[in-house]
């Protein structure tokens, strides 16, 4: 696949040669609008979440455990949101009761909190049961290689030169170059490299007076951009040609990345991690989420993949998948409580999602093994009332959807995450554009937006 | 290494890259076999192409790896061809296939490869040696090395390469480019404490915590502390140090797959209670102790490893257990466990994948659309949608029956604790080959010793291990076969590469399975060398080349190459990982496109560093300085001598940093030395005229820029310099002038991408 960015561009015009070195530096547009996903890693249960089916023995063949049935516990009609329905805690998540208290608050408080600006996409047919194929074809829409992400192709279609265009804590993010990737987890650093002249306070390793009338490492600055028109001039192994576009495009913005720490900041001191909602929990998707939250209000991200694991549940179903599930909604609210904090709520859509599903009965360890059916979830930043589009049969099957109402219909077609991908596409505003094109997915009959 | 045959291997691999014909020799007939050719259709194109050239579920077979000769290609097809019915083509079908491969397929395509490579120039030896030190060996080449490669030109660049492949850092190179698979150094302390120490049976080494037992007082928490790392490093290490062990001793790779041993070092030999195969000699100990805490002091060098065998009675086992290489190590089937439900299938698609560059997933082209299958109670066995990828992996999968979910070595039967059942999954095996179980020549107790002797056999394991090598040497992977309706400027740049790919396997093998050998072609490759193409005449060209953004271990090492000493923000791992680095854990990948924070960390380690190393290289005696030969702390442009100096030492700057021979009069050393000039007469005139300035510029330089410390490798500061050593004032604004030509060079992007 070849590379199709705006450097690309650049480069088949020319104007990167062109490009006077004493040009101004570009002053990069910060994103009007934000994109997180949210990866469970190794694939999640939708029946444990978002897609119950109780007590259905279902498949008194397959297990004798819990009655052949898809959960360990029956439906219960007060976890309901509107048309979202979802799962109650079973007891053999733990002995202790405060502990399954803990995990159905999480959830209770998750889907009446955000609910209403929910939409839960059930019954998605990944047609593998491969984690590296699953989480490729969640986050892509192509489960073959080569399709970038779903947040890679957000990041480049808005903001591909933002120094941190893209933030990946893991997870599907394979860019084809469209953007570069970055790893944020040290805002501290960060902050040290964003001005890389400063030695302390405002002295310089090269002087520079307070007032900056004099300052030397502007003529490194300069020999530098004229240096590197040079490289691109003379430069005759394509490769490192296009290296060099790429790095010279990255150097032509101002990185401002000294607002990321205070940005950070204002959400550590105002968003606290333990009163939103337990001490000590999804400690690591919070601090994530600190790092993209204050990038984001900075002005320096478009997109990010949060990632938490422990999804992958052959063993012991209950008692690792409930907890994993309810710190993950935990991690979720407090990313939602510092976009509000950081004032970009309106402006992002945050995606959870995950490989694939898992068994819709419970192995021989109390386990759960891989399942090709799943569900995503989407936030949005305006309301939705409450919605919920496709479903799966109550064995936690595929089966044929209403293009317009995402109900069972065997007129109907089968929804795979091609379908999803493509709605995500047009819900963020990137239907028309051209990587859209670049990257096509087959088109999208399912209304699961509007 | 012996010279000699070093030079004919280096000669074959020239002859290779002009493109000479190398099938002609034992083929039966030149010609097209019309046979060969409805055979093929019939039964091969279907997974191979018609054009040979691959599809999703079938290797190209253009330049394939037992495309070597007649006979060998004659006898795979023999033996394991077609997969899913290896009885269908053997004898005459087989010859006449294997002829029509060879001819319609590799004679054409190897001809076209020739053309292809024609449109590459390569770097000059010279600078392929810089380039190949610091990658190898972590250093610059020495004067006398440079010397011999310009004066006798490809022989002494071999021979220099075999230096440098004797080096300690090389292993540690190779080591880090098989840890990019392996990903086991997930387990090292620095990211699991104890993490490789944890994953071991308990009952099976009950001294796997041998420094809690020796050391248990309160008051000896120090030495234990570090007994615990150096020991769990040495467990984490044992895979790799194989492969190091193996390379280091030109000991053949294929013990990767078959060694009956395992590597250990004096602390992780306490842990397994393991019989080193020489009893003789004793592990090597240091002049300084590795630990000195508490009153203990331990002498034991963490890098003497040695071939062990566990033969000890295990909880479930008597007398040990069996070892096969890698295939048996406890990091490695740990690192890709398994389920009750998975049956070791992860690490069967590892073996594939890693050890015989066959990617399982690709061969699901009948994969059911639902993912779920017809509802058969094994469908692994009785759908034909699912065995037609099971019936290759699932031998695989049996042949690690013993070895639990954690690694542990437990024979399957039915009174055993391990539980699996050989009921519903095809026997162990490879390639069609089932493996014998019983009798004398039977391998029931140790079917991953017959794996891995059947694997190093394999032409496919050859193919891997270039793969792995070329990719963590070049920086990228080799192209994967083009698809159907691929163009035509592809298709040769893929059947060019694979060509010359199997040619470094060949010499590998021809070589004692020594990886040297294929380092070293791999080097001498256009891949790596390439310095232009042209375009016009190597169309898809995006893959020749080896420039790539070095990794923090990299830059590290670079640094210390250069200047003397590293990055000391590069201590910290979130630091390393945020320059594209990987902790083989959560993060597995590098970076390898950096962005704007990259960027912005290498501008703040060039400013850094400038600021630290230019006034400490003055501190040497001008022949023995790594940056400012030919020039001292005052000299400046004010004479014809002067500036000639100044700009000689700009062009070594240019060579030692960027790798870069220029000439005297290039423009680049003209751009260079304008920078250092105005530098300094900005400089001079605001020190003439301080008051005119705020802060009021100083003779002094910043406190942290001066020479007042030694360096540490790690780039901490270390102890005081003599007061009368120290270099702190720069009255004439000189050695400001250079930080700030070492600014702009160590922020330059042919710095951090080599």
């Amino acid at each position: 696949m070849k590379r199709r960015n705006f450097l690309q561009l650049l480069a088949a015009t020319g104007l990167t040669a062109q490009m006077p070195v004493w040009a101004p530096r570009a002053e990069a547009a910060a994103p009007q609008n934000f994109l997180v996903v949210v990866n469970a890693s190794g694939g999640w249960d939708p029946t444990s979440i978002c897609d119950p089916k109780g007590l259905n023995a279902a498949y008194t063949d397959r297990s004798d455990r819990f009655g052949g049935s898809t959960n360990s516990v029956d439906l219960d009609a007060n976890k309901a949101f509107g048309p979202i329905r979802w799962s109650a805690i079973p007891e053999g998540v733990s002995n202790d009761e405060a502990v399954r208290q803990r995990i159905n608050d999480q959830f209770d408080q998750f889907f009446n909190t955000y609910g209403n600006r929910m939409t839960v996409i059930n019954g998605i047919n990944t047609g593998t049961n491969n984690h590296d194929t699953g989480n490729r074809f969640v986050w892509s829409g192509q489960d073959e290689m080569g399709y970038p992400s779903l947040a890679a192709c957000f990041a480049a279609a808005t903001a591909p030169t933002l120094p941190l265009a893209y933030i990946s804590n893991g997870g599907y993010d394979f860019t084809d170059s469209l953007v570069a990737r970055a790893r944020a987890s040290s805002a501290s650093f960060v902050t040290e490299v964003a001005d890389p002249n400063r030695y302390y306070d405002d002295i310089g390793f090269l002087y520079r007076s307070a007032n900056r009338s004099a300052d030397l490492h502007d003529d490194v600055r300069q020999a530098q951009a004229a240096r590197i028109a040079r490289q691109l001039n003379n430069e005759a192994l394509p490769q490192r040609r296009a290296q060099l576009e790429r790095l010279l495009a990255i150097r032509s913005e101002t990185s401002n990345l000294g607002q990321l720490n205070v940005q950070l900041e204002g959400i550590t001191a105002n968003v606290l991690r333990d009163d939103n909602w337990n001490a000590g929990r999804a400690n690591s998707l919070k601090g994530q989420a600190e790092v993209v939250v204050a990038s984001m209000a900075a002005g320096l991200t478009a997109s990010a993949n949060l990632n938490i694991g422990g999804f992958d549940t052959h063993g012991n179903h209950d008692a690792n998948a409930y907890p994993q599930l309810g710190d993950m909604l935990e991690g979720v609210h407090f990313l939602m409580a510092a976009l509000e904090y950081a004032g970009i709520a309106n402006r992002t859509t945050v995606v959870l999602g995950s490989d694939f599903g898992r068994t819709p009965y419970y192995n021989s360890g109390n386990g759960k093994d891989h399942w090709p059916v799943t569900s995503m979830i989407v936030l949005h930043p305006g309301s939705t009332g409450g919605r919920v589009f496709g479903a799966s049969t109550s064995a936690f099957l595929a089966q044929s959807l209403n293009t317009s109402t995402g109900v069972a219909d065997a007129s109907g077609q089968q929804m795979t995450p091609a379908h999803v991908n493509r709605a995500l596409r047009d819900l963020l505003g990137m239907g028309s554009a051209s990587l859209a094109g670049e990257y096509p997915l087959p088109e999208n009959p399912f209304r699961i937006f509007t | 290494m012996n010279n000699i045959r070093g030079l004919l291997l280096l000669l074959g691999l020239l002859t290779m890259l002009t493109g000479c014909e190398r099938f002609s020799d034992d083929l039966e007939d030149d010609g097209y076999n019309a046979v060969g050719h409805a055979l093929y259709q019939q039964q091969c194109a279907s997974c191979h192409g018609i054009d040979g050239n691959g599809t999703s579920i079938g290797p190209t077979l253009v330049g394939c790896a037992t495309c070597s000769s007649f006979l060998v290609l004659a006898d795979e097809i023999n033996r394991t061809m077609p997969v899913g019915d290896v009885e269908a083509c053997t004898d005459s079908c087989a010859r006449d296939t294997a002829e029509y491969i060879l001819y319609a397929f590799n004679g054409k395509s190897l001809a076209d490869a020739k053309v292809t490579i024609e449109g590459v120039a390569t770097d000059e030896l010279a600078v392929t040696l810089r380039k190949a030190s610091l990658q190898l060996a972590g250093r610059m080449p020495t004067s006398a090395e440079i010397a011999a490669v310009e004066a006798e030109g490809e022989v002494a660049l071999s021979a220099a390469l075999d230096t440098l492949m004797q080096e300690d850092t090389f292993y540690d190179v190779l080591m880090e480019t098989f840890n990019q698979q392996l990903l086991t150094d997930k387990y090292l302390t620095r990211n699991l404490n104890e993490g490789g120490i944890n994953l071991l049976d308990t009952d099976d080494f009950p001294g796997r915590k041998w420094y809690n037992d020796q050391y248990s007082g309160d008051d000896q928490g120090s030495i234990r502390g570090c007994l615990r790392a150096v020991t769990n490093d040495a467990v984490a290490r044992e895979p790799l140090e194989l492969v190091s062990y193996a390379a280091r001793n030109e000991l053949p790779h294929t013990l990767f797959m078959t060694a009956d041993f395992m590597m250990v070092n004096w602390y992780s030999q306490q842990v397994y209670e393991a019989e080193l195969l020489d009893r003789s000699v004793s592990f090597r100990q240091l002049d300084e102790p590795v630990c000195d805490a508490n009153g203990v002091q331990v002498y034991y060098d963490p890098t003497d490893f040695r071939p062990a065998r566990v033969t000890k009675d295990l909880e479930h086992e008597l007398g040990g257990f069996p070892h096969a290489g890698i295939l048996t190590s406890p990091m490695f089937l740990n690192r890709f466990p398994t389920t009750d439900t998975n049956r070791n299938r992860h690490r069967a698609r590892k073996v594939f994948d890693f050890f015989l560059d066959t990617d399982i997933l690709a061969i699901e082209g009948e994969r059911p659309g639902d993912g779920i299958g017809n509802g058969s109670d094994n469908p692994t066995l009785l759908d034909p949608a699912c065995y037609s990828c099971h019936q290759i992996m699932d031998p695989v999968s049996s042949a690690f029956q013993h070895w639990t979910d954690r690694g542990q070595y437990i024979t399957t039967g039915r009174s055993s604790a391990n539980r699996w059942d050989g009921s519903d999954i095809e026997p162990p095996g490879l390639g069609g080959e089932s493996t014998p179980l019983s009798g004398s020549g039977g391998y029931f107790r140790n079917l991953l010793q017959w794996l891995g002797q059947k694997i190093a056999q394999d032409p496919r394991f050859v193919r891997a291990t270039v793969r792995t090598l070329y990719t963590g040497l070049v920086g990228q992977p080799p192209l994967i076969a083009p698809g159907e309706g691929a163009a035509e400027a592809d298709i040769l740049a893929f059947n060019s590469q694979r060509a010359i790919l199997n040619d470094v396997g060949d010499v590998m093998v021809a070589g004692g399975w020594d990886v040297k050998e294929a380092v070293k072609a791999i080097i001498l490759s256009p891949y790596y060398r390439a310095r232009a193409v042209d375009s016009e005449t190597l169309v898809a060209n995006s893959h020749i080349g080896s420039s790539q953004f070095i990794s923090p271990e990299r830059l590290h090492n670079k640094l210390v190459a250069t200047l003397g000493f590293g990055w000391d923000d590069f201590r910290w791992e979130d630091n390393r990982i945020m320059f594209g680095g990987m902790d083989s854990d959560s993060i597995i990948e590098r970076i390898t496109d950096p962005g704007g924070l990259i960027v912005a960390i290498q501008s703040r380690m060039a400013s850094e560093m400038a600021c630290r190393a230019t006034a400490y290289d003055f501190l040497s005696p001008a022949t023995e300085r790594r940056l400012f030969p030919n020039v001292e702390t005052i000299t400046e442009p004010d004479t014809p001598a002067n500036i000639a100096r100044i700009r000689e030492n700009i062009r070594h700057l240019h060579w030692v940093l960027l790798g870069e021979r220029i000439a005297a009069d290039d423009p680049e050393v003209d751009a260079t030395y304008n920078l250092f000039v105005s530098v300094m007469n900005q400089g001079q005139e605001m020190l003439d005229n301080p008051d005119a300035y705020s802060p009021s510029p100083s003779t002094y330089l910043e406190w942290e820029c001066r020479a007042r410390w030694e360096r540490q490798e790690d780039g901490r500061t270390g102890d005081g310099l003599p007061s009368q050593d120290r270099i702190e004032q720069d009255s004439k604004y000189t050695l400001r002038a250079w930080i700030a030509v070492m600014t702009y060079l160590l922020s330059d992007f042919r710095f951090i991408f080599e």
